[in-house]
């Protein structure tokens, strides 16, 4: 049975049907929250898309794969999961203790050798988080997708509900806001 | 603010996200997600059941007074012109018109 199928019989009162939908898409939209938002908070994200899938189901049209129209609610659910965390933005950089800063202090300014050892070290998810978090919540989602992630623009566009060139101008502004946010980070 | 310092910032960043591990999916996730769409869905439920018992019990009231209210405003609107009519074809009633007229 596809998911188009599931989704009709859920539609015609058989809710238990909706589990199938969990099990089948809960590994894909666990990897999106895991990127988009903090990893001790995914899961709980990728519960509040399914509510939100199941409580929205009638509008799925299935003129696209329900997984894109999933991957939608997700982001979506990501972003106002930043919007609900604005004030964590006011966040100092010096709040995120000494290790932060001598992580960044040990970063080379010549060649890039020695790079994979400072990405593994734990203080570079930290400073990324904080860095990502100063950025507004689309600007995020958007750069995590395109610069980060390296998805498809044309694919980034179909998930946002953009169109293509508002998604290269977004994408190159958060980009540009997150090298202002790393180079004052480093000038500190 | 050195530009070299700050690619290699950039990259190191970029490097440690690539590296990050998808969160695995929790062991209850799907019995927890589960739970609460049930829960909505016998509230929502509940909600059409009660919606509908008071469609059924005050449909041939309201109907009622719908036709009620129909018809007043129908037969108040007939007095109204009745007595706008015998207004103007009054004597009293002409002067007045007549006097408000320019």
């Amino acid at each position: 049975m596809n998911d188009a199928e599931i989704v009709r019989r859920v539609l015609d009162g058989d809710v238990n049907a909706f589990a199938q939908l969990v099990d089948a898409h809960s590994a894909q939209i666990m990897s999106i929250t895991s990127r988009h938002v903090p990893q001790d908070r995914a899961a709980e994200v990728a519960h509040e898309t399914f509510v939100r899938a199941f409580e929205r189901l009638g509008t799925f049209k299935g003129e696209s794969p329900f997984v894109h129209w999933l991957t939608r609610i997700a982001l979506r659910r990501c972003a106002d999961f930043w919007r609900g965390r604005a004030k964590s933005r006011e966040t100092v950089f010096s709040a995120l203790g000494t290790g932060a800063r001598e992580w960044i202090e040990s970063i080379p300014d010549s060649s890039d050798a020695g790079l994979e050892v400072h990405a593994e070290r734990s203080e570079a998810g930290v400073i990324l988080d904080w860095a990502m978090s100063q950025l507004a919540p689309d600007d995020k989602l958007v750069l995590t997708m395109t610069h980060m992630d390296g998805q498809a623009l044309s694919d980034v566009a179909e998930f946002m509900g953009w169109s293509l060139s508002k998604v290269k101008v977004r994408s190159h502004r958060a980009r540009r806001k997150l090298r202002d946010v790393l180079g004052r980070m480093l000038d500190e | 603010m050195d530009d070299r310092r700050l690619d290699n910032l950039e990259q190191a960043l970029l490097r440690s996200f690539r590296a990050r591990q998808s969160a695995p999916v929790p062991a209850n996730f799907t019995a927890s997600v589960m739970r609460e769409v049930r829960q909505k869905a016998e509230r929502g439920a509940s909600f059409l059941d009660v919606f509908s018992l008071v469609a059924r019990r005050f449909a041939p009231v309201g109907a009622l007074a719908a036709t009620a209210v129909c018809g007043y405003a129908q037969f108040m609107d007939k007095v109204f012109n009745q007595a706008v009519l015998s207004l103007s074809m009054h004597s009293t009633a002409g002067i007045t018109l007549a006097g408000l007229m320019p």
